[in-house]
């Protein structure tokens, strides 16, 4: 199953507005796709959380 | 989600003691029903039961509630609701059991791919999450919710767009995502650091520790530099006392004498000192008659058990594999089991054949008594060390004794760089030692220690790693969690607003005396100017709505209405009737006679392959009975009332 439209226009207006890589992007819009199917695999959204960059402060 | 409705089965329930409604032709299923039935037959009941059969609420139903489900002035112990259904293309029969002996009811499922009836609710799991009370009222729908949509404290309106588009999916994954961090930070058993302010704390103290490190070391290096600078002085100083003395004629011959004889005594005693060492790293058990002793006795106990046995775990894992025991008596599958087990209990050959060689080496040990020898040649060697030494010092001391300033100068200051090396020694020893017993005797910590400082900051550097780690991932987290809240707010705007239009468009096709439009969708659908609406505007708004809600959403699901018309006046009734059955690919409506002028006329449009009408009637003292056809449809009750 695949979400709606205005789902995936979302997605991609949040991730064009982050600092985040593609990767992270691409993994965002995935682990999304898959807890629409019911599909959570704790260890992709582990994955994916190790991809955001903290800003480190000053 | 898909879900068709086939048909559903009374048997004791209420006023129905027995009846059947099919809502299919030839296996495929009308896109529109139309069920006229008159009051108090039960349709309010059928809406309650089918909601029961999709939820598997009703086990949590009460004494009464069951019981009220009872025929009045029958004496019958129980009843069935049973609804066939497609569910995501899959059969199921769902039974609902009323035991009113007990007030009791329970469900039985029948589904192909479990293989069978099945006690219980059983649907797949993903639909079970998805069926709530909640979720089911938008599809099997009787008029409340209409008003729960316009109720300014209510959330409906959102709660369904969130529902129908998926938006509680991101919710669940940001709770995943909570539990997962929970679950992480439950593992760090070693910190309970979770904030940053305990992050700071434990960076200050690792760092302090660091500096403590460092100002140890460098202490222990510059008490080393001030030994040996002491070392050379002192040598010196001994050196410059030794030549002193050689320069008197009456001195000097006794003194060099001795000199050589320390020298000689020296080379002895290292070399004494290797053998011995050698001796014991050879034959460690000859350090001690006690140890020695020890092992003899071990070697007498194993002779007299006749450790090892012969017999290896070996043999009885090959005996195992015989058909046939050593006896000569058949071994069944069972008792191979059991040697095998037991098997393990006895040693291997590698076990049996270290210990035969430990016992030929106890029995090798000869009582011989040379470590002891060295030992005691050692000693005295060491001893002779100790007179000669002192009989050098005696030249030294009659030396001074005759009056030589010079050398009693050097004599103090030998004595004085003695003690300050002496000192020093200690100072060093308190600082490197990582011998316990020096530890205690000193009462030493981390803070003039180099072993128990270098130690505490291991570990602490080791719980600052941790919490580290605990700590990004945390902030990590949350992070990906807003993006998922950003995501949801953003397709729910999005969402609202599509919604919004859509509903407002189909309410102008449906109300043409007054202009009604949705003003915003908070939680609840806001109208532009009023207040509130009537209840009959209410209904037409709730269509509106719902329609324009499942029409965009993946889901697939049957409309279940009761009374679609009941406040609608003709024409709005008319108007409402044109859209349902664009919006939903199965309608089953019920209706009164009532109801039926105005909106139903617009189903009879329909073309009777995609339409049938079913008219349940009930007679006094007779039970439910289903008649089907348009004509009976168009007319029933009107025939009544005409005769």
């Amino acid at each position: 199953m695949s979400y709606n439209k205005e789902l995936e226009e979302s997605i991609n207006e949040v991730m064009n507005h982050s600092n985040e890589n593609n990767e992270f992007k691409r993994r965002f819009a995935n682990i999304i796709k898959n807890a629409i199917d019911d599909n959570y695999i704790n260890k992709d959204i582990v994955d994916l959380i190790n991809l955001i960059t903290l800003q480190k402060e000053e | 989600m898909k879900i068709k409705l086939l048909k559903w089965e009374y048997k004791n329930i209420r006023s129905i003691l027995e009846l059947k409604i099919d809502l299919t032709k030839n296996n495929t299923n009308y896109p529109v029903n139309m069920i006229m039935m008159p009051n108090g037959v039960g349709k309010t009941t059928t809406l309650i039961l089918l909601r029961a059969i999709l939820s598997g609420n009703a086990k949590n139903w009460s004494k009464e509630k069951v019981e009220s489900f009872k025929p009045e002035n029958h004496d019958i112990s129980n009843g069935y609701f049973k609804l066939d259904l497609n569910l995501d293309n899959e059969h199921y029969s769902i039974k609902l059991i009323f035991d009113y002996d007990n007030g009791v009811a329970n469900y039985q499922t029948s589904r192909v791919s479990a293989g069978g009836i099945s006690d219980g609710y059983n649907i797949k799991e993903e639909a079970q999450r998805v069926l709530t009370e909640g979720f089911i009222k938008r599809f099997i729908f009787n008029g409340e919710l209409a008003e729960e949509i316009l109720e300014s404290k209510s959330r409906e309106a959102e709660e369904a767009i969130k529902f129908l588009y998926q938006l509680d999916v991101i919710e669940t994954l940001q709770l995943k995502i909570s539990n997962i961090i929970e679950e992480r930070q439950k593992e760090c058993e070693k910190t309970s650091t979770t904030t940053k302010v305990g992050l700071t704390r434990l960076e200050n103290t690792k760092n302090g520790y660091f500096s403590t490190l460092k100002n140890l070391k460098e202490k222990a290096k510059k008490l080393n530099n001030n030994l040996n600078t002491k070392k050379s002085k002192l040598e010196k100083v001994e050196n410059d006392i030794d030549n002193r003395i050689k320069k008197d004629e009456g001195l000097k011959e006794d003194f060099e004498i001795i000199e050589k004889k320390l020298q000689k005594n020296e080379m002895a005693l290292n070399d004494k000192l290797n053998t011995v060492l050698n001796l014991i790293r050879n034959r460690p058990f000859s350090f001690s008659k006690e140890n020695l002793q020890g092992l003899k006795n071990l070697s007498f106990k194993m002779k007299e058990l006749k450790l090892p046995k012969t017999t290896s775990r070996q043999f009885f894992n090959e005996l195992a594999e015989q058909p046939v025991c050593v006896c000569g008596r058949e071994i069944t599958e069972d008792e191979k089991c059991i040697i095998k087990e037991k098997a393990s209990e006895y040693l291997g050959d590698d076990q049996i054949g270290l210990i035969n060689a430990i016992k030929s080496e106890i029995r090798n040990i000869s009582d011989n008594n040379e470590l002891e020898m060295e030992i005691n040649e050692l000693s005295n060697l060491t001893s002779k060390k100790d007179k000669l030494t002192t009989e050098k010092q005696r030249i030294k001391t009659k030396k001074a004794e005759q009056g030589d300033i010079e050398l009693g100068k050097l004599q103090d200051k030998e004595k004085e760089l003695e003690n300050e090396i002496e000192h020093l020694k200690v100072e060093l020893e308190k600082l490197e030692t990582t011998s316990q017993k020096t530890i205690h005797k000193y009462g030493l910590n981390d803070k003039n220690n180099i072993y128990l400082c270098q130690k505490e900051y291991d570990e602490i550097k080791e719980k600052y790693a941790e919490a580290t780690g605990t700590i990004d991932l945390m902030y990590k987290a949350e992070k990906t969690k807003e993006y998922l809240e950003n995501v949801k707010k953003l397709t729910l705007n999005k969402l609202k607003n599509k919604i919004k239009k859509e509903t407002s468009e189909r309410i102008a096709q449906i109300i043409s005396t007054e202009e009604i439009v949705i003003e915003s969708i908070d939680g609840y659908l806001k109208l532009k100017g009023k207040d509130g609406a009537s209840e009959g505007q209410s209904l037409a708004i709730a269509y509106s709505f719902l329609g324009s809600l499942f029409e965009g959403s993946k889901h697939d699901l049957p409309f279940v209405v009761d009374s679609p018309a009941g406040s609608l006046d003709l024409n709005v009734g008319r108007e409402v009737a044109k859209i349902l059955p664009q919006l939903f690919k199965q309608l089953i409506i019920f209706i009164t006679s009532r109801e039926r002028k105005g909106f139903a006329d617009e189903f009879y449009k329909i073309s009777d392959n995609n339409i049938q009408y079913l008219v349940i009637n009930k007679e006094k003292n007779k039970d439910a009975e289903v008649i089907k056809g348009k004509s009976i449809f168009r007319n029933y009750q009107d025939i009544t009332e005409g005769e």
